[in-house]
């Protein structure tokens, strides 16, 4: 499996240096220009022009890209053209939050997708079934921002339960940061708690068919046993892989919600990279996301093998 | 009782119960201490504690000299400047403790305190101003100060506490650029991008871009007993709907600029919300093609006169300003040198008058769709705003919907601040020349002295993005120069009913109404002060 693991990350290599290509020429296509900003509202030409020649934009397109790789190479992500700070440590700092939230999320996800994809297979057909049905359909109709806002309406704003935004560390104030993190946590993971729901559900009533569950049956096993042992571990392969490119997503940082509450991670990062057109935390942050994701995809189909034995690594 | 004997249903149902108990136990914690909380409220300031302060943007960097919106929470914390206007404009001492000018109106000679230290302990001397204002005159570093500076023949100093400032002509304004113009340690000046050396109330503590500014006290501050507040943080939200969520639950102590249609919720929330000074002036600049595009529908004077008469400011203040404005057919208050009764209803809400005009122009509807036309090309008006804030565009919708009766198709473009500024001052790509036939947006400082309004990029007489060949309206740089560099009240006058003239007849400034800057905060937060340009002043607030 090292082995394995060896040649996947080897071949990440390919796949980041593209995303290099495709994420600095993406984020040069976004109109708008940094040095108006440093230059101010009402600046003269020349000195758009100079704050241009200070920043390394007047140089070609491809001057610029093999001067940004040749920083890669040397581990550097560079500094903000705005504020000088480097693009290491804002990521650094940025993604403490976001691993914060993504447990939140996830806590979210599993708490209420195990316990529904369980029960809405093993009571298929009855009421409880169609009400699990009917909460998937609407988490994944109902849009993030709009989930969020409500939340913080009812929560925050008329029972006044709990804050509606921000973030604290843990080592700081643990019962205040517990507190913050409700509202963004259920707004994040309540899309992927109804996806979950589902995959759980399908793979549940599949594998339930499959012959070595009624030969377990009929061995006269208890059927917590049969569904825990061997309905629900063998389940679980495909929806591993969704958890995957969802915790994938989550440590991406979920702009939406970290926008509505205030949440210090890599999605309001790169939304503020994006509106100042700070270029170089705009595709350190990008390129940090997409290692992040390939390293979860890895991980994800790693895990397949604890799962299930029979699966080799070749 | 173990696992292995639980059904599935319990299972999950447990598994669910332990959610929901988790989630109540921590919802149910205690909330803070409410107003009627508070033990009994003593009179006076109050030394101590901690502000916070939202904001719809994080500043950029900390250079003074940079005067956009993003800036104002950093500059009156960390700097100072050499005069200060009051609300009613008259000077107050600062650095600067007295001033005179010389018979000419060409220099003017400041005397300087001589008890106020650095941030980093050095002593502020006359040198340091000399050495601010020789930044500001070199366009590189100058930033938007380099635009007001321009009579500005040099500063020096003269000993320890006293500086010269000397002008190339006598400049009217000379204590504006003074007002605005923030005193940095020059030692600082290559490390502007992230940290700060002033003289001012509060030191930067930590700034994490994107998450928060935090000043903490100057204990070495010059002003007796002032700051009140040992630190004040500025948190940005890119969010408007949780700036305004978070001040209504306590989670933050004010707020700077909060949206209009906020205001009214604010106060039922028990919010106290200030207005600021209303130096602000929303207008839509009006950008005629360049003489090498004759053909372009703004070309025409009647067709600019057309969207002029089409401005329902009222509708304007009520609906897209939720009654937080002024209106206004003039960009001067009525106690300006540059104000004229008369020419103060020159335009109304006629769109009967403006349709007339249109006709005239040989801008029909010939093929009955709705839209006029001229020699094949519709009457379609680019109209920019700024998304950062949302009232601009709703005033678009409304010119949109207005102009849509008399077959004038308004198509507006929301721009966030990266974009909205290449297309506002134009590129050296399109040769300076502003990219937009319609701008909706606010222009500043013309509540002083009125060459305020002439420093702002549309209507400056030096590399004007709507002028950008300084193919001006007759008559309009002259009278300029005139007003900008005497004294005489009169000829100024005289200048200036010029100006303003020409400016309402070629229609290339549209304005519709004062900006009030909104300053919101909790009922235990007193002294929450802003200069005439609405940057907060933090140095007098106390929290109860």
């Amino acid at each position: 499996m090292v082995v394995y693991a060896l040649r996947r990350l080897v071949q990440t290599l390919p796949v980041l240096f593209l995303s290099s290509i495709l994420v600095f020429g993406l984020v040069r296509f976004i109109p708008g220009d940094p040095a108006m900003l440093i230059a101010g509202p009402d600046a003269l030409p020349e000195q758009i022009v100079a704050a241009r020649a200070r920043l390394g934009l007047d140089k070609p397109i491809y001057v610029q890209y093999a001067i940004w790789l040749g920083q890669i190479m040397r581990g550097d992500l560079g500094v903000s053209i705005l504020n000088g700070y480097p693009v290491f440590d804002l990521i650094t700092l940025k993604f403490l939050a976001t691993l914060q939230l993504t447990a939140g999320g996830l806590l979210v996800a599993l708490c209420v997708s195990l316990p529904l994809g369980i029960l809405s297979s093993v009571r298929r057909g009855g009421w409880f079934e169609r009400l699990t049905s009917l909460v998937v359909a609407l988490g994944q109709a109902i849009p993030t921002f709009w989930l969020g806002i409500l939340l913080v309406l009812v929560f925050s704003l008329q029972l006044k339960w709990l804050p509606p935004s921000g973030q604290v560390a843990f080592s700081q104030k643990p019962g205040l940061a517990l507190r913050l993190m409700i509202l963004p946590s259920l707004t994040l993971g309540f899309y992927s708690a109804t996806v979950l729901t589902r995959f759980l559900k399908s793979s549940m009533l599949e594998v339930m068919e499959m012959d070595y569950v009624r030969t377990a049956r009929a061995k006269g096993l208890a059927e917590t046993g049969v569904l825990t042992r061997h309905v629900l571990k063998n389940a679980l392969i495909p929806v591993v892989t969704i958890l995957g490119l969802q915790l994938g997503a989550f440590l991406g940082g979920a702009v939406v919600t970290e926008s509505i509450f205030d949440w210090p991670g890599l999605g309001r990062l790169m939304l503020q990279a994006i509106g100042t057109r700070d270029y170089p935390v705009l595709q350190g942050t990008v390129l940090f996301v997409v290692t992040t994701f390939v390293c979860v995809t890895l991980i994800t189909d790693l895990t397949y093998g604890f799962l299930d034995p029979r699966i080799r690594y070749q | 009782m173990t696992c292995r004997h639980l059904s599935p249903l319990r299972i999950g149902l447990l598994a669910a119960l332990l959610l929901v108990l988790a989630a109540a136990s921590v919802a149910c914690a205690p909330a803070p201490p409410t107003e009627e909380m508070a033990s009994d409220m003593e009179e006076g300031p109050q030394t101590g504690g901690t502000l916070v302060v939202g904001t719809t943007d994080d500043i950029i960097n900390f250079d003074a000299f940079s005067l956009g919106f993003v800036s104002y929470p950093m500059q009156n914390q960390c700097y100072d400047s050499l005069i200060l206007y009051d609300k009613r404009l008259n000077i107050m001492p600062r650095l600067a403790t007295a001033w005179e000018t010389n018979a000419e109106g060409t220099s003017v000679t400041l005397t300087l305190r001589d008890d106020v230290v650095w941030h980093n302990g050095r002593a502020f001397v006359a040198d340091d101003v000399v050495q601010n204002i020789d930044r500001a005159l070199v366009p590189d570093t100058g930033s938007n100060v380099h635009g007001m500076v321009q009579t500005v023949t040099g500063a020096t100093a003269n000993g320890d506490h006293s500086v010269t400032i000397d002008f190339a002509a006598p400049t009217p304004n000379m204590f504006d650029i003074l007002n605005v113009m923030r005193i940095m340690a020059p030692e600082s000046f290559d490390s502007l991008a992230n940290s700060c050396i002033g003289t001012g109330p509060f030191k930067l503590k930590e700034w994490i871009p994107g998450d928060v500014l935090t000043f903490t006290r100057n204990e070495d501050y010059w002003e007796e007993g002032r700051p009140y507040l040992d630190e004040v943080s500025f948190k940005p939200f890119d969010d408007l709907e949780a700036l305004v969520t978070a001040l209504e639950t306590g989670i933050i102590d004010a707020a700077i600029a909060i949206p209009p249609k906020d205001y009214q919720r604010l106060l039922d929330a028990g919010i106290a919300v200030d207005f600021g000074q209303g130096g602000l002036l929303y207008s839509i600049t009006v950008n005629p093609p360049d003489p090498d595009q004759p053909e372009g529908a703004l070309s025409d004077k009647r067709v600019r006169q057309a969207v002029c008469w089409s401005i329902d400011r009222d509708a304007i203040v009520d609906q897209a300003l939720f009654g937080v404005g002024g209106a206004t057919v003039v960009p001067f208050p009525d106690y300006s040198v540059a104000y004229f009764e008369e020419l103060a209803d020159h335009y109304s809400f006629d769109l009967d008058a403006a349709a007339a005009l249109l006709d005239e122009a040989g801008w029909v509807d010939t093929d009955g769709d709705g839209v006029r036309d001229k020699d094949g090309v519709k009457l379609v008006l680019n109209t920019i705003t700024i998304q950062a804030f949302p009232e601009t565009t709703d005033i678009g919708t409304i010119l949109e919907a207005d102009m849509a009766t008399i077959g004038v198709e308004i198509d507006v473009e929301p721009l966030d601040s990266a974009t909205y500024g290449p297309r506002h001052l134009g590129t050296p790509e399109t040769n300076g020349s502003a990219v937009f036939d319609l701008d909706v947006t606010f222009v500043g400082r013309q509540h002083l002295d009125p060459m305020g309004l002439f420093d702002n990029s549309p209507f400056r007489p030096r590399s004007s993005p709507i002028f950008p060949h300084g193919d001006f309206p007759e008559g309009y740089v002259e009278q300029l120069a005139i007003a900008g560099s005497t004294f005489d009240r009169e000829t100024r006058r005289a200048a200036f009913r010029q100006v303003g003239e020409i400016m309402l007849d070629s229609c290339i400034d549209i304005p519709i109404s004062w900006k009030y800057t909104l300053f919101a905060r909790q009922a235990n937060v007193h002294g929450l002060d802003w200069t005439v340009n609405d940057e907060l002043i933090a140095g007098n607030t106390w929290v109860e």
